[in-house]
């Protein structure tokens, strides 16, 4: 009888069972797993990763190693795929993912060694994933009442910031919170992520970072006038210049008056345009695209700012900062459409000129953490972390209820889980008690991440917890269990459940797969990505 | 030597038996590959492409295609199913397998010595027993009660997905039907549209009563949120299009020049004049009432801005399908030119809503009065699940679809194949002279559905097939039950196949058997067949 292999294309794998597609499958996961470990918790190492672009990365985050790292095995893409979910719905915890999806597979592994049929195993992990979640909800510790006390926020993101830039997490919490409740909207549920702007410039150091309520946009002025201050600011999407036939124009003169007459006129135009525009009460011109040689000169004629900005999103950043509307045609613009801003200034940080449009009062949409830095690849982890500490900011609007962290929830789900596997019937109940023992590698990995010895810490988690403490985890500094809730150790409740569901979810998926089929990897650059058809938008 | 070979000396050919083998053993080879999918209880198979993109599937049909066969007999046994499933969307793995069997069984009789146009007689007789007898078996039923389309996509579903998705998905379907269903008319799938987001769980798929389109507003000041809206559809190009002949402007100052701009414009702002004043009367005082311009064609950056001056939301560049979809959803039609326009070309919907993912806008048109067009929007976590759904939903439809249309069903879980089986073997006495081998052929061949239903699910098939036999045998109408493993009856289970799937499985399957016995000679100018090559056929 003719095999598979006989009948594809030439190249083409075929991997069949248990030990061919199963195991294998597994052993990826696993050995990927253990390469972002070491980078899980507040002392967590970092790692060096340099891309197929020979640029170097140094960083502890899951998200951007895994992104880097390009992975090609198929099982362990899915560990990947189920990481890069959770970072565009969480933006946190992706490293939790990989860890307990690799753990769930592994004592998946051990479960498969003794013989259990994979169907079984997956009937068990889904009985006990959804009595975790379950439990997971009752274990709320904290609630944070209030998205706009930056106190109480700080609280609540210093956990995310210590697992990424350990030891700044005092300085870069209170300016994440500044900053995101300066731009919160009324209805707290609305935040947009992207309304916290993070600009690096390089110098000084992490500490001389800073927030700022408005924007900043690196790049100078383009007249001379480098500082106004309550301005009102008239932002041109199209570009300032006369306007232009979409048909092929052509001017037509046949002597040298003519010439004149209309090099005159299109001045007259021009200076006719900008000095309604001044008469408007205009102090600063924004423009998307380009600004004429003509309109420069009449805009410095009439003292006022001109600011080049040619990314349309930075357009419009712009916009929401000083409440203008982008304009698409050249004329004098009404009151209404014009905004306003405190001040405007160009300022030299480091060796970079920036403008920085700041408002003083209460009206800016926008806030930005100016990020210094020694280096690149500094700013670019701090920035991580913000990003991170945002969108915990964004998932906390949307749900406030914490759970405790160091490892104490997951301790508290390994036991209920346990004990709820013993009350099962049938195979599946191995399955169930593997699932609660995969969750003992959170505070595991923290301890062996913290130098400490990792039987012993689980031990006396374990004990602290069956003495009715569930809010019990590990202190990394001193290597003791304490409460976590009385250190201020929290994680959000909803980074968890995303996250243990995605794991689950992925660790069965990978048991669902008995065969893999191959095909010979294509040759050849990739195909470069396409966008959508009618991408981008005018303004 | 054959004649071939002298006339082109790179050909291959293989005669006689060696055809025979080469044809049964790529059929069995092939069969044995799907045969793990069959049921509810199939396994997956994981398929990788060329580059590196993952898929997983339980599909015959996806399989078939995407396993890029090259062995010529295989190729032809996966052309079968693909034909299968642009007639039934359902059945594939069916067609595969029992093609794959039938050849089995032939070939004890042919190791006798038997002619294989006996055999193929048998065969021929057999079928047109057992279509006589699916039509004697097939129950008919109410296709129009809810409660029966259910089952029946639940059957075609669970062997797609696993068993709690595929119950919510099956509401879905049945729902996204019924919905579209008009009295007296051809059922159209096309009108329900399949739309993607790569977003939260596959749990959160949902049947959208209304449309869900992928793109959004292009201007930022228009609203996000419209309740209680008009809906204009049309195709309308509301920018400026450059003339077909090649034209040119001639200008002497610059007053000319501006007034060749503005007239240029004039035209498209005059359309998108009309409708904003459309807008405005058909809102009347009730300035609250959104109204949303969906247009075929695009919309320039001023008519933008006009709209959403006007309050207005606008989106251009709709899918054409979506045009007939949107008219057929909301009420209304669409209009070709600002003409035509008219209060009555108006849809409505209750609420429009944009939803931003990323850098992907999606809008959702729902609460539409009478809907003869919805959307189902698939949710999941990543690509390969995203992708899964969607080959279900798309079968599921195709199910209830089936059906509506047949006015019958027929008993599932292997009770039909085990009815026929006896049927036929009380028929093969009736039978005279040696067409009888291929009848009992046929009848065991048709076996191989409970039978792997029996092995996927771990049981012990020919134990399964006897007890089957047994009660069937005493009256009862049985199937199998995948969990206990006991014979049950399916029309209390709810357990039903579709009609025209297995007639067309009945029809192609034999034909395509009968075909393979009867080739005696495979002949293959230029390349060579199989892998490798050197040997050929001769494997």
């Amino acid at each position: 009888m003719l095999g598979l292999n006989d009948m594809l294309k030439e190249g083409t794998k075929h991997l069949v069972g248990k030990d061919e597609a199963l195991l294998k499958n597994i052993e990826a996961c696993k050995k990927f797993s253990e390469i972002t470990r070491t980078s899980f918790g507040p002392n967590g190492r970092n790692k060096m990763v340099v891309n197929h672009l020979e640029k170097l990365f140094v960083t502890n985050d899951a998200a951007t190693i895994m992104k880097e790292l390009d992975v090609v095995h198929a099982a362990a893409r899915m560990l990947v795929l189920a990481a890069q979910m959770q970072e565009s719905e969480v933006g946190d915890g992706t490293n939790l993912v990989v860890i307990l999806a690799g753990e769930l597979l592994k004592q998946a592994e051990s479960l498969l060694q003794i013989g259990l049929h994979p169907s079984e195993i997956i009937a068990g992990y889904e009985k006990a994933g959804k009595k975790a979640l379950e439990d997971l909800e009752t274990l709320v510790v904290h609630k944070l009442d209030d998205v706009r006390d930056e106190a109480k926020v700080t609280h609540c993101l210093k956990t995310v910031l210590s697992s990424k830039q350990y030891g700044y997490e005092d300085l870069l919490a209170p300016m994440i919170a500044k900053a995101c409740i300066q731009v919160c909207p009324k209805n707290a549920k609305n935040f947009n992520v992207d309304n916290v702007r993070v600009t690096k410039i390089l110098g000084m150091g992490v500490s001389d970072s800073q927030v700022l309520k408005g924007f900043v946009l690196p790049r100078p002025a383009e007249g001379t006038i480098k500082h106004v201050t309550d301005a009102k600011i008239a932002v041109f999407s199209a570009g300032i210049d006369i306007g232009k036939t979409e048909t092929k124009g052509t001017v037509k003169i046949t002597n040298a008056e003519e010439l004149l007459n209309f090099n005159k006129g299109e001045e007259k135009a021009m200076e006719e345009f900008i000095h309604g525009v001044a008469e408007a009460g205009v102090k600063v011109l924004v423009s998307g695209s380009t600004i004429s040689e003509l309109a420069l000169h009449y805009i410095e004629r009439y003292n006022m700012m001109v600011v080049k900005i040619p990314s349309k999103f930075q357009l419009r950043r712009v916009c929401k900062t000083v409440g203008a509307t982008p304009l698409v045609k050249f004329g004098v613009p009404t009151a209404e459409e014009l905004g306003h801003c405190d001040v405007v200034t160009v300022e030299e940080i480091g060796s970079t000129r920036v403008t920085i449009f700041r408002q003083d009062g209460e009206d800016s949409q926008v806030s930005t953490i100016v990020v210094r830095g020694s280096t690149d690849n500094i700013m670019d982890d701090v920035e991580r972390a913000i990003d991170d500490g945002v969108n915990v900011y964004k998932a906390m609007c949307r749900d406030p209820r914490f759970v405790a962290g160091a490892g104490a929830s997951e301790v508290e789900i390994a036991r209920r889980v346990s004990t709820f596997g013993d009350g099962v019937s049938g195979l599946d109940q191995y399955a169930i008690q593997h699932f609660a023992q995969a969750f003992e590698i959170i505070p595991r990995t923290l301890a062996e991440n913290a130098g400490l010895q990792a039987n012993k810490v689980v031990s006396n988690l374990y004990a602290a917890h069956q003495k009715g403490h569930a809010d019990f985890g590990l202190n990394v500094e001193t290597g003791e269990v304490a409460s976590s809730t009385s250190l201020g150790f929290l994680d959000l409740l909803g980074t968890k459940t995303y996250a243990i569901r995605l794991a689950t979810n992925t660790a069965i998926t990978v048991l669902r797969v008995d065969q893999i089929i191959m095909s010979k990897p294509a040759g050849g650059p990739k195909p470069p990505k396409q966008g959508p058809m009618d991408g981008g938008d005018d303004f | 030597m054959s004649a071939l070979k002298m006339l082109n000396s790179q050909s291959e050919v293989s005669r006689r038996g060696q055809a025979l083998i080469m044809n049964t053993s790529a059929a069995r080879g092939f069969a044995e590959v799907l045969k793990t999918n069959l049921g509810p209880k199939g396994t997956i198979k994981m398929l990788v492409s060329g580059a590196g993109d993952i898929r997983l599937t339980k599909d015959g049909n996806v399989l078939a295609h995407e396993m890029q066969i090259q062995h010529p007999t295989a190729a032809l046994i996966a052309r079968t199913a693909t034909a299968q499933d642009d007639i039934t969307g359902d059945g594939t793995t069916t067609m595969v397998i029992t093609i794959g069997e039938f050849l089995r069984q032939s070939e004890r009789y042919l190791g006798e010595g038997v002619h294989p146009r006996v055999i193929a007689e048998g065969f021929e007789l057999a079928k047109v027993r057992a279509l006589q007898f699916l039509e004697e078996y097939k129950v008919q039923k109410d296709t129009t009660d809810r409660a029966l389309l259910v089952d029946v996509a639940r059957a075609s579903l669970r062997t797609k997905l696993e068993q709690e998705l595929a119950d919510q998905i099956t509401e879905i379907v049945v729902d996204a039907v019924l919905t579209i269903r008009r009295e007296k008319q051809p059922l159209d799938l096309f009108m329900v549209e399949i739309m993607t987001m790569p977003h939260r769980t596959a749990n959160e798929t949902r049947l959208v009563r209304g449309l869900v389109l992928d793109h959004g507003a292009r201007h930022p000041d228009m609203p996000k949120k419209a309740t209680n809206a008009f809906i204009l559809t049309c195709n309308v190009s509301l920018e400026f299009e450059k003339t077909e002949v090649n034209s040119g402007f001639y200008y002497r100052s610059h007053e000319e020049r501006q007034k060749m701009v503005d007239a240029e414009h004039a035209l498209v702002e005059e359309r998108c004049k009309k409708i904003i004043e459309l807008a405005n009367t058909v809102r009347g005082n009730d300035k609250n009432r959104g109204f949303i311009v969906i247009n075929q064609k695009g919309i320039d950056p001023i008519c933008l801005d006009m709209l959403a001056k006007a309050n207005i939301i606008g989106l251009r560049r709709a899918k054409r399908r979506n045009m007939e979809r949107l008219t057929l959803a909301c009420g209304g039609s669409a209009i070709n030119s600002v003409e035509d326009m008219t209060p009555e070309v108006l849809g409505h919907a209750d609420e429009v809503q944009e939803q931003v993912l990323g850098e992907e806008k999606y809008t959702f048109i729902e609460g539409v009065k009478n809907p003869f067009s919805c959307t189902i929007l698939i949710k999941g976590p990543n690509k390969y699940t995203i992708e899964q759904i969607k080959d279900a939903v798309r079968d599921g439809l195709r199910a209830v679809k089936n059906t509506i249309e047949d006015g019958f069903v027929v008993p599932g879980a292997g009770a039909f194949q085990t009815a026929a089986y006896l049927d036929l073997m009380k028929f093969k006495e009736t039978v005279s002279g040696r067409a009888k081998l291929g009848v009992e052929a046929f009848a065991n061949g048709l076996l191989i559905v409970p039978k792997t239903l029996a092995e996927n699910s771990g049981f012990d098939a020919t134990e399964i097939l006897i007890k089957l036999q047994d009660e069937h045998k005493q009256g009862h109408n049985v199937g199998l039950d995948l969990v206990t493993g006991e014979p049950m009856d399916p029309q209390d289970e709810g357990v039903w196949d579709q009609y025209r799937v297995l007639k067309q499985v009945l029809q192609s399957s034999s034909v395509v058997a009968e075909q393979l016995l009867l080739v005696d000679e495979v002949m293959k100018a230029g390349k060579n067949m199989g892998r490798g090559g050197q040997e050929g056929p001769e494997q």
